[in-house]
């Protein structure tokens, strides 16, 4: 029953990426983790429920949201990936099909990786290092229709690519597989192209495995898990690979995912023992409720931290909003308590800056009133130009959330003396209202960005660098084009280690209290509650979910 | 007769044709760019103009409708969905089955009630069950279905534990990963839903027999028939429920359209995977291929129902032909 | 009804048992006066449709006048948001009869009068359900209200031309009427929001509520087949009758007929259908919101307050009840002020 609540944010996990690999990759830890630990028994079916949509896609060169990502996670063999760990050792990267992290040459160009000799597909097939060049041929095949590809410049990133992608090669020449050794050839140095690797995109596929646009659904995986069946919106089964030996967690025998279940009848399910876990988490409603009677992260109810944070973005190019004070005095009227308040009890944390803890270069601070709306401050900060300003339209989709966010934040501008055209945008066109340059939108409330790299870069460089504004489909939908903040965003870019950090935080900071763009307002949290015999919560900050691989009912 | 039913066919094939055409004419209008939304939300402008060309987007108006219709009708196929690249007919027939669930199960309940209930209050009009029935009606046309299935979901399956409060399982058991299924899991898990669903057409019908029970009671060929010393029983069954209930046989075909429209309503409430659900989920998610195969396939149905129910009246009542 | 009768008009009229033509023929008979006097004579003895007319002319007063009232009374508005509308430690609306410190946050520095919420708050955003309640009123019978009179004028429109010119007229109008009802009407509804929402929401005339024209208008285009057939068949006998007959002899024009001679033999049915299409249209209007097709935010209809309502399914189940019972009392008002109105005109129809 009841429409279910959908999330506002882009469910995007897009590692849209240069990010300095060596902050995570250096300091990966040895992956080596025993399954059995005391009192966790293997075996029994593990019953998920999901109360939203099913995954889009399980086709690993297609699936791109997160929680399609939590699923194949179970199923993938990657060369490089993180840790079933909590907390920040799960952040780190570890060599998992590869004996080691790769050897790169000296012009910095060329990437050879050995693959472990041994490792073997569900089906008994061994993995070499033509299943990887096959998984990135099928993300950048025309066959496939896969933008997702195109968009993060893969094809301009490895030698043969454009061409591949073109139709003009039956491969990309700049990748190598011969046995085990896998090598790949890039037009320029990139420094990022092992942590792009960790993405669930780059997992060992057959190499047979077919070119199709609607992709696949049941094939043989080289993790500890895979796909055994599948019936698309309705459920999908995963069961444990036979023929992998690996150290990775397994418990359960049998992971059933069932989509659309209800929220409200999820949750009585998983209290009945029905069901182990909604991984859509619990209703906003029943947060507190669950908190005082089981405890927060005691065993049953559990409160997880994202990389996403939430914010409301003014279009930076158009009046009234390309005057920075009334873009500083939105951020002293917006309310974010109340806007955090809307999503529950342990909805996440309020914030005021872009980046979120656990990336390099955050370091909390305060420029604007986090507390509730100071009305007066924002009145003083915008003076007479509030009231000249004209009408500001307000974007969201129509959805239940986000009505009531915008509703707050209209009344909150309100308060300040703006005057309000709202404008509730069907899915239909609302991305296109929002992300093509010169639409007629002021404000849009739905705004959020989660990341897949703990970087900055890939906060503010793809949210707020001006220089890569195109006509349409842009993410900067605050249209915010500074010639000198674009020049410092580079230069961090090109930095690494603790300088690069040092510059972020700088960057951070100035965003917000120099140019406040936009209105950031929360940092999310997932809650989840589990049934009483769910034992072992290992929970992914970078999936936002726990490991089902390694959650146990037997 | 052979002309009847020609010219009958005619007409449901001209309804179809201007109905897919609004659909598509409505789908073009919506200043969404269906490219775009294929493309998905972060593809390049470059990616953009090759799903055009792909989806065929580029060409007139008038020859995507044809490719359309012939896609349509030469395959059958009504196109992939723009969020899962499913075919929108798998779709349909995994929904399909929920919802005719849903309506038949519904129908043959309000038929089951309200015809005796309508026959037994025309007989005996001011008796305790005619003001009964009456003021079931005037509830059952006034309550809102939505509201009554939320309060049964409260009541029943939250409070009381009879029923579930959501929630859909197949008839057929079996299937891969499935939670619960089978004709009596179907059946138990159906059961609110079927009594949402059914107040207001039960209402509507309990009415409908009862007046044309009584206008029959008072028609000449019943008073010549009595007159003539039939037995009450015959006159009853072969004049008055035989004339009086013709017209609700009738109505019921009618009725599938609203009654379609009817089950959006009854399918989000219980969150039953039919194709009301999917259609208001298809919306949400800016699936225009979904939805237009949605609505063409509920249209063709109502047509259908319409066309059947026109030349079933046709044979059962000779005076409709000439008109 | 016996002739120029499709198959679609023997199946028309869900056993009102209304026979209009009994009510309408009935006027030249008596003397104008004399006919509304009997009319009201005999609506006068139906206590429960006098009583319907109460409750209606009580609602009517409540939204548009007691609302304001209420407003200035309790202090605060409709769309008002409070922070302590909603419970601090369980985020959870509060309960009937609360008063809550109108402070923006909780903890805010500076002095903060006290308000009163009488039916508790609405959801999330702590706004005052009692309010809501009676604005949602304006709302929900302004959409209702409008949306019957364009759905009753344009049904009128079509079925008497269709009755009157019968042949290709009628052809033509019967065949529209298939059409509208085969297409569903839902995909309209997105349609129209979609192409022209913002653009006819903003349409107020000045007194209406925003976003109210653009349903009416929908729910006018989508609702005119019903009146428009049960006008058809009204004047398709009609106009067989002396008095037609006898116009036409005198040379009055088509026109004439239409407006002097026919239309006030419609009025007893237009009125009596068009009390019961009200009552349909409030409940479609909720549908709608409910779907999340209706009203937009922030203006209050008992259909988005309905809507609102299942999120606190688990926790507060009366958030359902309210409007539920507004819906249903106004709706049940309206159908028996048409089941006893159709009496008055017609007291054959009366067993």
């Amino acid at each position: 029953m009841r429409r279910k609540q959908y999330l506002s944010l882009f469910m995007l996990v897009l590692g849209v990426a240069l990010l300095v690999a060596a902050t995570t990759v250096g300091a990966a830890t040895s992956a080596t983790q025993k399954a059995s630990k005391s009192g966790i028994k293997k075996g029994g079916t593990l019953k998920l429920n999901e109360n939203a949509e099913d995954f889009d896609f399980v086709d690993p060169q297609l699936a791109y949201r997160t929680d399609d990502w939590s699923m194949l996670y179970t199923t993938a063999m990657q060369l490089v990936s993180f840790p079933e760990k909590t907390g920040a050792a799960g952040s780190q990267l570890y060599p998992q099909a590869a004996t080691s992290f790769p050897t790169v040459s000296k012009d910095g160009k060329t990437y050879t990786f050995h693959i472990r000799p041994g490792l073997r597909f569900s089906d008994g097939s061994p993995v070499t290092a033509a299943a990887f060049q096959r998984s990135w041929e099928r993300i950048l095949s025309p066959k496939m229709g896969s933008p997702l590809g195109v968009n993060l410049d893969l094809q301009d990133t490895i030698v043969g690519g454009t061409a591949f992608l073109a139709g003009k090669a039956a491969h990309i020449s700049g990748i190598k597989a011969k046995g085990l050794t896998l090598s790949f050839r890039l037009t320029k140095p990139n420094a990022t192209f092992v942590s792009i690797l960790s993405m669930q995109w780059f997992t060992a596929v057959k190499p047979n495995t077919p070119y199709d646009d609607k992709g696949i659904n049941v094939y043989p995986a080289a993790g500890p898990y895979y796909i055994k069946a599948r019936n698309p919106g309705h459920s999908t089964v995963l069961a444990r690979n036979p023929f992998y030996k690996g150290n990775r967690p397994a418990n359960p025998d049998q992971i059933v995912f069932t989509p659309n279940v209800d929220i409200d009848q999820s949750l009585l399910q998983v209290k009945a023992g029905q069901s182990d876990l909604d991984i859509g988490g619990v209703p906003a409603t029943a947060a507190a409720d669950l908190a005082k009677t089981y405890g927060v992260n005691k065993g049953r109810f559990f409160v997880g931290a994202t990389s996403c944070v939430n914010y409301m973005a003014m279009n930076n190019a158009r009046p009234p909003f390309n005057n920075v004070n009334l873009r500083k005095a939105v951020n002293w009227a917006i309310d974010r308590p109340a806007q955090v308040r809307l999503l529950g009890a342990f909805a996440g944390k309020r914030t005021d800056q872009m980046l979120v803890p656990g990336i390099p270069g955050y370091r909390a601070f305060t420029a604007y009133a986090i507390k509730g709306a100071d009305v007066a401050k924002a009145k003083q900060v915008g003076g007479s130009a509030i009231a000249s300003a004209p009408t500001l339209n307000v974007i969201h989709t129509p959805t239940a959330t986000s009505t009531n966010r915008a509703q707050i934040a209209e009344f909150n501008l309100k308060q300040v003396g703006f005057k309000i055209n709202d404008v509730p945008t069907p899915a239909t066109n609302y991305y296109q209202v929002i992300q093509t340059r010169g639409t007629s939108y002021n404000f849009v409330t739905n705004g959020g960005w989660c990341a897949d790299y703990f970087d900055p870069f890939d906060y503010l460089n793809v949210l707020f660098d001006g220089s890569k504004l195109q006509a349409a489909n842009n993410n900067n939908y605050a249209y915010f084009n500074n010639a000198s903040f674009n020049a410092q965003l580079a230069h961090a870019a090109s930095l690494s280690g603790a300088a690069r950090a040092k510059a972020y935080q700088k960057l951070d900071q100035e965003l917000m209290v120099k140019y406040a763009p936009v209105v950031p307002y929360l940092i999310s949290t997932n809650r989840y509650f589990t049934a009483s015999r769910v034992k072992n919560w290992i929970y992914s900050s970078y999936f936002g979910s726990p490991y089902f691989n390694a959650l146990a009912v037997g | 007769m052979t002309q009847f039913l020609i010219r009958r066919i005619f007409w449901a094939i001209f309804l179809f044709l201007v109905a897919t055409i609004i659909t598509y004419l409505i789908f073009w209008v919506i200043p969404a760019d269906p490219a775009a939304l294929a493309a998905g939300k972060s593809a390049t402008p470059a990616d953009v103009a090759r799903v055009r060309h792909y989806l065929h987007l580029d060409e007139p108006i008038w020859r995507q409708y044809l490719r359309f219709l012939w896609n349509l009708v030469g395959h059958q196929q009504l196109g992939n969905s723009f969020v899962t690249r499913q075919s929108v007919n798998h779709i349909i027939g995994q929904d399909a089955p929920v919802t005719a669930s849903l309506v038949f199960g519904g129908a043959i309940f309000w038929l089951s009630l309200s015809i005796p209930v309508g026959i037994l209050s025309a007989l005996r009009p001011r008796s305790i069950l005619d003001r009964v029935s009456m003021s079931f009606v005037l509830v059952g046309i006034s309550a809102h279905p939505v509201w009554i299935g939320l309060i049964l979901s409260y009541l029943v399956g939250y409070r009381l534990h009879i029923t579930p409060i959501v929630g859909y399982c197949n008839f057929f058991p079996g299937g891969i990963g499935v939670q619960c299924s089978g004709p009596v899991q179907w059946a138990y898990h159906l059961l609110l839903p079927w009594i949402t669903f059914m107040i207001l057409f039960a209402a509507l019908y309990v009415r409908l027999v009862r007046a044309n029970v009584m206008e029959t009671m008072s028609e000449d060929y019943v008073r010549t028939a009595r007159a003539k010393g039939a037995s009450e029983s015959r006159v009853m069954i072969q004049h008055v429920l035989r004339n009086s209930l013709l017209p609700v046989v009738t109505i019921l075909g009618m009725d599938l359209g609203l009654a379609l429209g009817g089950a959006i309503f009854t399918e989000s409430i219980f969150n039953l995977p039919g194709l009301g659900h999917e259609v208001i989920n298809a919306y949400n998610t800016a699936d225009l291929p979904t939805i237009t195969g949605i609505v063409v396939f509920a249209t063709v149905c109502v047509i259908v129902f319409n066309f059947i129910v026109d030349v079933t009246y046709g044979f059962l009542d000779p005076r409709i032909r000439p008109s | 009804m016996s002739s120029g009768t499709s198959p679609l008009d023997l199946t028309e009229d869900h056993g009102g048992g209304f026979d209009p033509l009994s009510a309408s023929v009935a006027a030249p008979v008596v003397k104008a006066r004399g006919y509304w006097e009997l009319i009201w004579i005999r609506f006068r003895r139906d206590r429960v449709a006098v009583a319907s007319v109460v409750f209606i002319v009580f609602l009517l007063l409540a939204a548009f006048i007691g609302a304001p009232i209420a407003a200035h009374f309790l202090g605060h508005g409709p769309d008002e948001i409070f922070a302590n509308g909603v419970n601090q430690a369980t985020l959870i609306p509060v309960g009937p009869w609360t008063h809550i410190n109108t402070a923006p946050y909780p903890g805010a520095s500076g002095h903060f009068t006290n308000t009163l919420l009488i039916l508790g708050s609405d959801g999330t955003l702590g706004r005052d359900l009692f309010l809501r309640l009676l604005y949602g009123a304006q709302a929900s019978l302004e959409v209702a209200g409008f949306a019957t009179a364009g759905s009753v004028a344009l049904g009128v429109l079509m079925g008497l031309l269709a009755g009157y010119f019968r042949g290709w007229v009628d052809t033509v109008v019967s065949r529209l009427i298939e059409v509208v009802m085969v297409f569903p009407a839902l995909l309209f509804i997105i349609a129209v929001r979609v192409v022209a929402g913002p653009q006819l929401n903003s349409i107020t005339f000045g007194f209406l509520a925003h976003g109210v024209f653009t349903l009416a208008l929908i729910l006018s285009v989508v609702g005119w087949f019903y009146p428009a057939r049960i006008i058809r068949g009204v004047v398709l006998s009609l106009r067989e009758k002396e008095f037609v007959e006898a116009a036409r002899m005198t040379g009055a024009s088509d026109f004439r007929i239409m407006c002097s001679h026919l239309l006030p033999h419609l009025v007893a049915p237009i009125i009596v259908y068009s009390t019961l299409i009200v009552a349909s249209n409030i409940i479609v209007e909720a549908g709608l919101s409910f779907l999340g097709l209706g009203i937009e935010a922030p203006t209050a209809t008992w259909g988005t307050l309905l809507a609102a309502a299942p999120q606190f399914y688990l926790t507060q189940p009366w958030l359902m009840v309210w409007p539920g019972l507004a819906i249903l009392l106004t709706t049940l008002a309206f159908n028996l002020l048409g089941d006893g109105l159709r009496d008055a005109f017609d007291p054959r129809a009366r067993v």
